[in-house]
């Protein structure tokens, strides 16, 4: 047999996708073990079962590093499979949540709400999340008038953006005290993650969630290009539209716990592709294992590598995610990869 | 305004509350005192606090000069203030503290400024972990004094109100008193707080500008707002103010080495009114810039010396 | 049975083929040939379904298309785009694309579409590699995994654009063994080629547009001595017999400068 016909068989991506499942369970574990403050496991162990809200211990556990734990697991592994879907439906391996407006969107939003309701402590997530899908909504809008092509799709996305981003920039000439709110948005990151952020975000994120995974097949179909899926019978606008609505609620609820992590949503799906391949009914659940596991790893290192001073999470992920990145890209054989375009043949 | 503000954050907090988000600080039913905080929630703190945690210099000063001990300080109480805080640890940086290290603190109270965004994810946490909290603000002598009657009140120490909050009082309106309104009507003065990257001029929601509301001055800032969005030099020449005032942020040389780029090496600058009678002051950091507390009198008498000459 | 009944098509309200009326039938392969820009894949793409006639009827198995959904669609005519991605996955895997109008949520194949699979790669002779991704594969061996995706779909019609495009002569000759097998099967084989010499031997019937129009439908050896060839595709058709079989076989040269048009 001239090709390796294994590298991808079941088993091996069973196998992986357990790993990946593993190592998120690890790290979680370890984000709840690990913090700031050094407290033996046996303590916290007795702390958890002792359910006393005055223990000090119980406190740390269950107020910080739980919804820290969550809300990075959430953010991450939305984002990751964000980027999964969108480098899906647009061919395009450059693809992650900004691309289709939503981190300019998301920013825009989020300082809205902070300008709008100064005072509330959700503004800035809500406003994060309907920055999301509406940068999602006004990009499939425009672009549905020339059918929604892949390109159409990208370049109305990066138009929507730069529109964003002025509109932005106008806010904060005008509002310079709004430049802090600003910085930490576009930085992001889990200093103030609570439960609630999480509960409240964890509707949307399950419905992207379920809802992708449903239409995962559908996906693959897609990747066949859109005359050749239209073909068998693919309504190729109707899933590209359901695709990037599903990605927007996925972005959107990770922006609105975490604000702008982007670089999760391109790295992630591509990792996760080398190791398991592109089929999205693995490549979905396998983004998430990854990209959870990812953030939670760089949230703990940023809460305790210089604590009691917090590093930004975004930076983290930068130093620890793009070694690893380039790893898997140069180790393995210079293997043709990706939806190359192959006219004709 | 401020009000209308604070009321949308009680409610904020109370529909929260309703949502499950876990009770409002809860005492256990020993003795407290309970006020309003700059939030505008009424807040109940046990009353001779024993671990308290101040996560802004500046209240961790006042919380000191009301007789208070520190449990937990930020940095900067540290490193700018130099705050003889003991043997209190540091629980992170004024803008992000770290909420694991203050939990472990197990505090009784923890201070918090209302103008920190960080100091409301801090709030979510404590509130849901049932620890007593409060927002503090000082833009003004009044909150100052508002401040300090609440951690006299819980310290217990009267006659420490009397020593800093009466007498500063009484320093200030002795200033107050000599200013002639008739005169401060005639000083147009502009505010401006220079960085290393840039300038801009202040109007409102600065202890310099409410000070130069009392002494009767014209802020040009207020009166023309234009000046707040974008402040050239063009402007302040056809303003031509009486005086500059000018608060360092940051990095103090840096500051100074961009106006001397932008203003003062234009010839157009030393023919301004304010610089040819030599009254382009730079303000002192420690009275303007962190807030004065015990010395507000000497942030009055200060400034009163560099109008009225 | 595949049929045009009156079609005009073209984009944006500007006919590029006009009032075509023709009926490709079962067990036969249609060749559609004509200059670059004549409209050839604009008529595929319109019998597809995926481009709405102006106006005109396509008719699939006595049907008109223009009802039905697309999955029913599929079904009836299955088609292989000129233009395509080469997806990273298995030429199994790809195959099964071809049961997709046949899928409903949540979508797993059962052991009736599996089978459906394993004989369409059987038939197509693509067995061997249906577990190797398709980047690794050759561009005859895609070809012939794209063209068991087409059997696995069990429409009655299938459109082709172009298939031997791009592949070296040995290949070219593969797929055109290939087609004579979708032939066989009995489907309704509707093509588009450029290569002229291989549609008049591949072809039972050959449609000449010309200027979006049909002006001539026949078989091979008709088109070559109709005369229409230098006029409407710049070249000239000459007769030679293959000195092996016998069979009457052509071969074209360039007309010369000014006998074109």
């Amino acid at each position: 047999m001239k090709h390796c016909t294994r590298c991808c068989s079941r088993k091996r991506i069973a196998l992986r996708l357990g790993i990946l499942t593993g190592a998120l369970i690890a790290v979680c574990g370890a984000g709840l073990l690990i913090g700031s403050v050094g407290i033996s496991p046996a303590d916290l162990f007795r702390a958890l079962f002792s359910a006393d809200r005055s223990d000090p211990v119980y406190r740390i556990l269950v107020y910080v590093r739980l919804p820290r734990v969550l809300c990075a697991t959430l953010a991450g592994g939305a984002l990751a499979c964000a980027g999964a879907l969108l480098q899906s439906l647009l061919a395009n391996q450059l693809a992650s949540p900004g691309i289709v407006g939503v981190n300019a969107g998301s920013g825009l939003f989020s300082l809205l709400g902070v300008m709008l309701f100064p005072a509330s402590v959700v503004g800035a997530s809500v406003g994060a999340f309907c920055g999301a899908l509406l940068a999602v909504l006004a990009v499939f809008a425009l672009s549905a008038r020339r059918g929604a092509a892949r390109s159409t799709v990208i370049l109305t996305g990066v138009a929507v953006s730069s529109l964003f981003t002025a509109l932005l920039d106008t806010i904060v000439v005008l509002r310079p005290d709004l430049q802090l709110d600003r910085l930490a948005f576009s930085i992001g990151g889990f200093s103030g993650a609570d439960m609630q952020g999480f509960l409240g975000a964890l509707p949307f994120f399950v419905v992207g969630i379920v809802g992708s995974m449903l239409l995962s097949y559908d996906f693959n179909v897609l990747a066949l290009g859109d005359e050749m899926a239209a073909g068998v019978g693919l309504r190729v606008r109707r899933l590209r539209f359901f695709g990037l609505l599903l990605a927007a609620l996925l972005a959107g609820s990770a922006v609105s716990i975490a604000g702008l992590l982007g670089f999760v949503g391109l790295i992630a799906p591509h990792a996760v592709a080398r190791l398991i391949g592109r089929d999205m009914r693995v490549l979905l659940p396998g983004a998430f294992l990854f990209g959870a596991a990812l953030t939670v790893l760089c949230d703990m290192v940023a809460r305790t590598a210089f604590s009691p001073y917090e590093i930004p999470v975004g930076i983290v992920l930068s130093y620890i995610g793009v070694p690893f990145f380039l790893v898997l890209l140069y180790r393995g054989k210079s293997r043709k990869r990706g939806g190359a375009s192959d006219a004709g043949v | 305004m401020r009000r209308i503000v604070a009321w949308t954050l009680c409610l904020t907090l109370l529909l929260l509350t309703a949502a499950g988000c876990g009770g409002p600080a809860d005492t256990g039913g020993t003795e407290g005192i309970a006020f309003t905080d700059a939030a505008g929630r009424t807040v109940t703190a046990p009353s001779h606090p024993q671990c308290v945690a101040a996560l802004s210099a500046s209240f961790a000063q006042v919380w000191l000069l009301a007789g208070g001990t520190l449990a937990g300080v930020t940095q900067d109480a540290v490193e700018e203030l130099q705050l003889p805080v003991g043997d209190a640890q540091i629980v992170g940086s004024v803008k992000t503290p770290d909420s694991e290290r203050i939990l472990a603190l197990d505090p009784d109270f923890v201070i918090l400024s209302a103008d920190i965004a960080g100091h409301r994810d801090i709030a979510r946490v404590l509130e849901s972990g049932g620890i007593p909290h409060a927002f503090f603000k000082e833009e003004s002598l009044s909150d100052y004094l508002q401040t300090l009657r609440i951690f006299t009140d819980l310290t217990g120490r009267d006659d420490l109100y009397a020593e800093n909050g009466t007498a500063v009082a009484a320093q200030v309106s002795a200033v107050l008193d000599r200013v002639d309104p008739a005169v401060g009507g005639e000083i147009r003065v502009l505010f401006v707080r220079a960085r290393s990257q840039g300038v801009s001029a202040k109007a409102r929601d600065h202890m310099v500008c409410t000070i130069l509301e009392e002494f009767g001055c014209v802020n040009i800032a207020a009166r023309e707002e234009s000046l707040l969005e974008n402040l050239s030099l063009e402007q302040i020449i056809a303003q031509d103010p009486d005086v500059i005032l000018v608060s360092v942020m940051g990095d103090e040389a840096a500051a100074r080495a961009y106006l001397q780029a932008e203003w003062e090496s234009n010839p157009a600058f030393s023919g301004l009114t304010a610089v040819r009678e030599g009254r382009y002051f730079f303000l002192p950091k420690r009275l303007y810039h962190y807030k004065p507390n015990a010395a507000w009198g000497e942030a009055y008498e200060t400034l009163y010396e560099m109008l009225f000459p | 049975m595949l049929e045009f009944d009156a079609v005009c098509a073209g984009y944006a309200g500007m006919p590029v083929v006009r009032d075509v009326t023709l009926t490709c039938m079962p067990g036969t392969v249609t060749g559609i040939i004509g200059k670059n820009g004549c409209g050839k894949s604009t008529l595929l793409r319109t019998a597809s379904g995926q481009l709405r006639p102006l106006s005109g009827r396509i008719l699939a198995e006595g049907e008109p298309i223009a009802g039905l959904s697309p999955r029913i669609l599929a079904r009836r005519i299955a088609l292989l785009p000129q233009v395509r991605n080469v997806p990273v996955i298995t030429a199994g895997a790809l195959v099964m694309h071809g049961r997709f109008p046949y899928l409903s949520f949540p979508r797993i194949p059962t052991d009736r579409d599996r089978q459906i699979v394993r004989d369409a790669l059987r038939t197509m002779g693509a067995e061997a590699f249906s577990d190797t991704e398709l980047p690794r594969l050759s561009g005859g061996e895609r070809q012939r995994v794209y063209l068991a995706m087409l059997l696995a779909q069990q429409s009655p019609v299938l459109l082709l654009d172009e298939p031997a495009t791009y592949l070296d002569l040995a290949h070219q000759f593969e797929v055109l063994d290939l087609l004579k097998t979708l032939r066989q099967a009995g489907k309704t084989v509707v093509v588009v080629m450029h290569d002229l010499a291989h549609a008049v031997s591949l072809c039972d019937r050959l449609v000449l547009l010309h200027e979006g129009a049909v002006v001539f439908t026949g078989s091979g050896e008709e088109l070559c001595e109709s005369g229409l060839l230098p006029a409407a595709m710049g070249v000239e058709p000459h007769r030679a017999r293959d000195a092996r079989s016998g069979q009457p076989v052509y071969y074209f040269t360039p007309c010369a400068r000014g006998a074109e048009q």
